[in-house]
């Protein structure tokens, strides 16, 4: 049986390449060997290889306000965060529908991964209850579906830090527990499997760290211990999947909080891991020993200067997103290669506080 | 093969530079193309098939794409038919009827129109000088150019009557007109597009500029029937023909909104002195149905 009747498969298989995520779930409910053409893990290397892939930029938002009827005062609340994505080649903005069970929004700064075509959300706190969560739900860009996933197992942690390696597998480490201690425990979400893995221990405790997948590791930077609340360190672990160990951390990576800290493949398949630092946007490069020499790429544009929300790197191409100042709409600025930044409006609605994103390549 | 010709610069650099070989642009190679590809199925899985056969590399490319498209925005159901394809999955395998509305090709379609709109708009804004009285012609956001709209900046609306310019007039109003296509459409495609998620976009696009239009007919802006979309560099997937139609509903749109702007110019500049900034809920207007719009003046 033919892909598509009348056609060889390999003529059958360039058309279903081309086609947009949008109908990515229409098409792999078709029949079962579109099924199987669309789900396969090789789909997506044939769209990159013949640079198909669609970008997409997936965030936790703030949605503004409800409404308030003239009179009456406003009120103080806490803003509900919803997932937008956001296609920066169009540059549109769409939502995604909410996870099942999150009718008040997601959960507060929860984190996101993307794995493959998986968005997994992770943690959070309840936007209701103020608990800290161990939900994990995974949205199927294929299916266009959520579906829950396995608990988070052990102590609920929140501020952890949460990274995939594109493929399947979710990293988590650090955090704190309900009594405020900092933990160095790390596991691993097996999104296929829905299987949480043990991973071996940090080396040191890490609350409020960051971390990235780069260069086939897991890289957690900063942090800070128990007993040194607020005071980020400057040391950083990664975590080898291949033979499931950390290595030894190496100290003074860092100068500050690495809240934005990114990673992704340039065009000439060098990876390069972006922080944003003192006003800065910074780019490591590895050394040969494994070292990462950081050096300033450009200095961050003013229109981000309060607040900088996020940083997305694609093909080559570095995003920011902050604002000028506090409450203001949020704007995204776009890196060109002779290294101006070039501005991006979200359309409204779709301006809010970003909280946590990741990127897909699909 | 690429001929060159030596050209001298201002600066007295001379430069070898790729001559035009006189044909046509691509412009108009992609204008070829969309219509060379017009045709039903089964003819293009056979010019597809026969394309691969004869390693015609660029035609593989161009009709597997126009097959691409052809599957995009269809139900699973209508895929099947259309390329007779067995339905042999499980009722759980399948996915509910229900379609999501970010799948509807048209609503992502018109997102694009707008949202290359809103960036052409926004660097036109950044060239021109400002001279409103508030000098904020450049960071109006949507809100404050709704409010424009609904008649309760009157001196704003004053302010633009009396300019000598009539052309500059002309740009700015083309300017936040199209603006307001944008804002109020962003608003109401949210409420329309569910219902109408299986209508033709023209209708979408109809019924939200009608309730635009029905939302602030208490003052209007004129809309020049020249709206430009610049379709210079616009993308493959957008079909010519609904570039067309759609270019003819905003035409009409903006005749029927210009039929009313001598009327409207009357009743704001008769009352223009007397009228102050006031927030729009207070105006009690139609308009206060869209409680999202912000009260903040700046």
């Amino acid at each position: 049986m033919e892909l598509i009747p009348g056609l060889p498969d390999d003529v059958a298989r360039e058309c279903l390449i081309r086609l947009t995520y949008f109908s990515f779930a229409a098409a792999s409910t078709t029949c079962k060997q579109w099924k199987e053409e669309i789900e396969a893990p090789q789909f997506r290397l044939w769209r990159r290889s013949h640079s198909l892939s669609q970008v997409l930029l997936v965030v936790a938002q703030a949605r503004p306000a409800p409404a308030r009827s003239p009179g009456c005062p406003k009120l103080p609340h806490a803003p509900s965060y919803h997932l937008a994505a956001f296609d920066p080649v169009v540059g549109s903005w769409w939502e995604l529908p909410p996870p099942p069970g999150c009718p008040d929004g997601i959960p507060l700064f929860c984190q996101l991964a993307a794995a493959g075509t998986d968005l997994v959300l992770v943690g959070g706190i309840d936007p209701v209850t103020w608990e800290a969560s161990g939900s994990v739900y995974v949205y199927s860009f294929v299916r266009g579906e959520w579906r829950h996933g396995a608990d988070m197992p052990g102590v609920r942690r929140s501020f952890f830090t949460c990274a995939s390696d594109g493929q399947g597998l979710v990293f988590v480490a650090g955090g704190h527990d309900g009594e405020k201690n900092a933990l160095r425990s790390a596991m691993a979400y097996d999104v296929a499997a829905n299987r949480w893995v043990p991973m071996p221990d940090m080396a040191e405790e890490r609350d409020e760290c960051k971390g990235v997948f780069s260069r086939g590791g897991f890289l957690v930077l900063g942090g800070y211990p128990t007993d040194a609340q607020g005071r980020f360190v400057r040391s950083a672990e990664e975590f080898d999947p291949a033979t499931w160990q950390w290595r030894p951390a190496t100290e003074d990576v860092l100068g500050s909080s690495p809240r934005t800290c990114t990673s992704s493949i340039s065009n000439n398949g060098d990876e390069a891991l972006y922080m944003c630092m003192d006003g800065d946007l910074l780019v490591g490069s590895a050394l040969p020993d494994g070292m990462t020499r950081w050096r300033a790429a450009a200095r961050l544009p003013t229109g981000v200067g309060a607040c900088l929300a996020h940083v997305a790197t694609w093909q080559g191409k570095v995003m920011v997103i902050g604002s000028a100042r506090i409450g203001e709409p949020h704007v995204g600025y776009v890196l060109e290669a002779n290294g101006t930044w070039e501005r991006v409006e979200f359309q409204e609605g779709f301006s809010g506080h970003v909280q946590a994103g990741c990127l897909f390549e699909i | 093969m690429k001929s060159y010709i030596w050209l001298q610069t201002s600066d007295g650099l001379v430069q070898p530079v790729e001559e035009e070989v006189p044909g046509r642009s691509n412009k108009e190679r992609k204008i070829f193309d969309e219509k060379f590809i017009r045709m039903d199925t089964k003819k293009l899985c056979e010019l597809t098939s026969a394309a691969d056969s004869l390693q015609l590399k660029p035609l593989v490319d161009l009709t597997s794409r126009a097959i691409a498209r052809i599957i995009e925005g269809k139900t699973p159901e209508e895929i099947r038919e259309t390329f007779h394809l067995p339905d042999d999955l499980t009722e759980e395998e399948k996915l509910e009827p229900l379609r999501n509305i970010t799948d509807d090709p048209r609503i992502r379609l018109l997102n694009r129109l707008y949202a290359r709109k809103r960036k052409e708009l926004i660097e036109r804004k950044k060239l021109k000088n400002v001279e409103i009285e508030e000098g904020h012609v450049d960071e109006r956001s949507v809100d404050d150019l709704l409010s424009f709209i609904n008649g309760a900046d009157g001196k704003e609306v004053q302010a633009n009557k009396n300019k000598k310019k009539t052309r500059r007039k002309k740009d700015q109003i083309k300017d936040t007109s199209p603006h307001k296509v944008n804002g109020t459409h962003h608003g109401e495609l949210d409420n329309l597009s569910i219902s109408c998620s299986n209508g033709d976009a023209n209708d979408i696009e109809t019924s939200a500029l009608g309730e635009a239009f029905k939302v602030h007919d208490s003052g209007g802006a004129t809309f020049s029937p020249k709206l430009e979309f610049d379709d210079g560099d616009m993308d493959d997937d957008l079909d010519p023909a609904m570039k067309e139609e759609l270019d003819r509903e905003v035409e009409d749109f903006a005749r029927r909104l210009n039929s009313d702007w001598p009327e409207r110019i009357q009743e704001i500049l008769s009352s223009g002195p007397e009228r102050k900034l006031v927030p729009i809920s207070i105006d009690g207007d139609a308009s206060s149905h869209r409680p999202c719009i912000s009260l903040d003046r700046r």
